[in-house]
């Protein structure tokens, strides 16, 4: 085999995953922005490994019911793109690029409003450093008032959304201030 | 025995030459593992889990641009170690196992980096896919051959249960079983496409499952004809096309003449025998979805090990033949213990029985009389001065 050949095979798996990785960073800094507060929803199960898991606190409009969209094909939509926690409703897929500023396609499951971005539950998890494990889990646990804490901090998570509704995590805020600062201090 | 005890015997012997035994020894000196080997090998496998470990841990000192262009980095060295000529040609096989395993690590802290929820199954199958070409085309060493054969193993493991079992039960149960017992042909034709000695190993234990993988598989789903309720599953449409994809593969498979074989099986028409008579055997019970029945298992079962026993017999193996003969025996007792019930039925299924089985065991006399003799031939013949 000729070593221009063999050097192919071995570099071109390289330059996949650094063009795979630039594509990831052009999503995630492009699109437009939301940000939206999130809650850790499971404490026996909020950690595994050293990623958080967590659930979103959409701010749904008053009289958004998931009634109005149901199953496989829906979408989260928004007039308010850019703002902070953004008024959203349900609408089916197929109506959100007409009516929405901005909006993130998934499902809704159930009855309620229950919100699943994407084909599969791909923004629910953010990967931390494992010597902050146990205090962000500590914060981000809803019953986190009974250690004492005088003030819960307010998680939020930013995240960059295309014209197609799919969304990519961007970072992760406490206080407003991104966490890797936030753990800096 | 060590290796230049050996060649001090066969010198002495008259087998070799000082200067034969000198080149092998030189040869195994340059190429052979050795102890530093071993010991290399260890290295590389403590700095990917190393690696691994760090990137699991998050470390936080790095800005991830930083973690991931210095690992991207650091494979592509790699890369160039492979390429690069060394004196001892096992240098360039450990920077291969190290780029094998590090692309994997790779993918991980990409997943990190950009908080990717992607699937385990899906993480594996992107590194079976990018680097499978590279270490099939460069390795030639089995230090590199056999975790690669492992990883890729994992690999169809974490794929079958991410994204094909959740579906089994309905509706791809079939074609994932005739895959399953094909693969390891797909393999052994692959190894006889790269006829290299390097590639022994992995090549010899491709061969022997796929020997073994289609009879385990056909032995196993010719018990599917008891339950029905497993095999009303090829109604929908996707899942005849997937079968007769599979069964493509099948036809190009053993219409191959290049094709390697295994060792007990001899030729390639005993291989070809062996696939087509097992896909047969696997299909059959989701044509007829509907039919249930004890005979149709048990004939079927019966069919596979006497067309085993016929292979051995056509291979000269008599520990083959009496293998079929002693399962086939085995099976037509299970038969008596499932059909016949009251006394009387069981008198004659009893006198069927025995009777059967003594003429099974006439054939199984005769038959290897005739293997013997035919062995005895062959090595008289070899004998010949």
């Amino acid at each position: 085999m000729k070593p221009t050949l063999k050097g192919a095979l071995l570099l071109v798996p390289m330059l996949v995953l650094g063009g795979m990785s630039l594509l990831h960073e052009y999503k995630r800094n492009t699109g437009t922005a939301w940000t939206v507060p999130i809650l850790g929803y499971d404490p026996r199960d909020l950690l595994s490994g050293h990623y958080l898991q967590f659930q979103y606190a959409w701010n749904f409009a008053p009289g958004a019911a998931a009634g109005t969209c149901s199953g496989e094909e829906c979408a989260l939509c928004t007039q308010q793109a850019g703002v902070l926690n953004p008024e959203v409703s349900l609408v089916p897929l197929a109506d959100a690029p007409a009516a929405c500023a901005s909006f993130i396609a998934g499902s809704v499951p159930g009855a309620d409003l229950f919100f699943i971005s994407g084909a599969t539950d791909n923004l629910q998890r953010y990967y931390i450093p494992e010597s902050e494990a146990d205090r962000l889990q500590q914060l981000l646990m809803p019953n986190t008032t009974d250690t004492g804490l005088e003030e819960l901090p307010q998680f939020s998570l930013g995240l960059r959304v295309t014209s197609a509704g799919r969304a990519y995590i961007e970072a992760m805020y406490v206080d407003g201030v991104p966490l890797e600062d936030w753990l800096a201090r | 025995m060590r290796l230049d005890n050996k060649l001090a015997r066969w010198q002495e012997a008259g087998l070799l030459q000082a200067e034969q035994r000198s080149a092998i020894l030189a040869y195994e000196q340059q190429h052979a593992l050795g102890w530093q080997g071993g010991l290399a090998v260890l290295g590389v496998l403590a700095i990917v889990i190393g690696v691994l470990a760090i990137i699991a841990a998050n470390w936080q000192i790095m800005p991830p641009w930083l973690k991931l262009g210095a690992h991207l980095l650091l494979n592509t060295l790699l890369a160039l170690g492979v390429l690069r000529q060394w004196q001892r040609p096992v240098v360039a096989q450990l920077c291969l196992l190290a780029w094998y395993g590090l692309t994997l690590t790779c993918i991980g802290l990409m997943g990190q980096v950009f908080h990717l929820a992607g699937s385990t199954a899906g993480a594996l199958l992107l590194w079976t896919l990018l680097s499978s070409a590279a270490v099939i085309a460069v390795g030639n060493s089995k230090l590199v051959l056999l975790p690669w054969a492992l990883g890729t193993l994992v690999t169809l493991f974490f794929v079958y249960a991410e994204y094909l079992s959740p579906r089994l039960g309905s509706d791809l149960l079939l074609p994932w079983l005739l895959f399953g017992a094909m693969l390891p042909a797909i393999f052994a034709m692959l190894a006889a496409r790269l006829p290299r000695p390097q590639w022994q190993p992995l090549n010899q234990q491709a061969l022997w499952l796929a020997g073994l993988l289609p009879i385990l598989t056909a032995g196993i789903v010719c018990q599917l004809w008891y339950f029905d309720e497993a095999r009303a599953v090829v109604a929908a449409p996707s899942v005849l096309v997937a079968t007769l994809a599979v069964a493509a593969l099948a036809v190009a498979l053993v219409c191959n003449s290049r094709i390697a074989v295994p060792e007990w099986l001899d030729s390639v028409g005993n291989f070809r025998l062996l696939l087509l008579g097992a896909c047969v055997l696997i299909t059959l019970p989701f044509l007829w979805s509907g039919i249930e029945s004890e005979w149709i298992a048990a004939f079927s079962f019966i069919s596979l090990w006497l067309l085993l026993g016929w292979l051995g017999h056509r291979t000269r193996s008599q520990r083959l033949v009496s293998l079929a003969i002693g399962i086939i025996a085995l099976r037509i007792f299970i038969i008596y213990l499932e059909v016949f019930g009251s006394l009387l039925q069981t008198g004659f299924g009893l006198i069927f029985s025995g009777a059967l089985l003594l003429g099974l065991l006439a054939f199984a006399r005769t038959l290897s009389r005739k293997v013997n003799v035919a062995q005895g031939d062959g090595s008289d013949t070899g004998e010949q001065p």
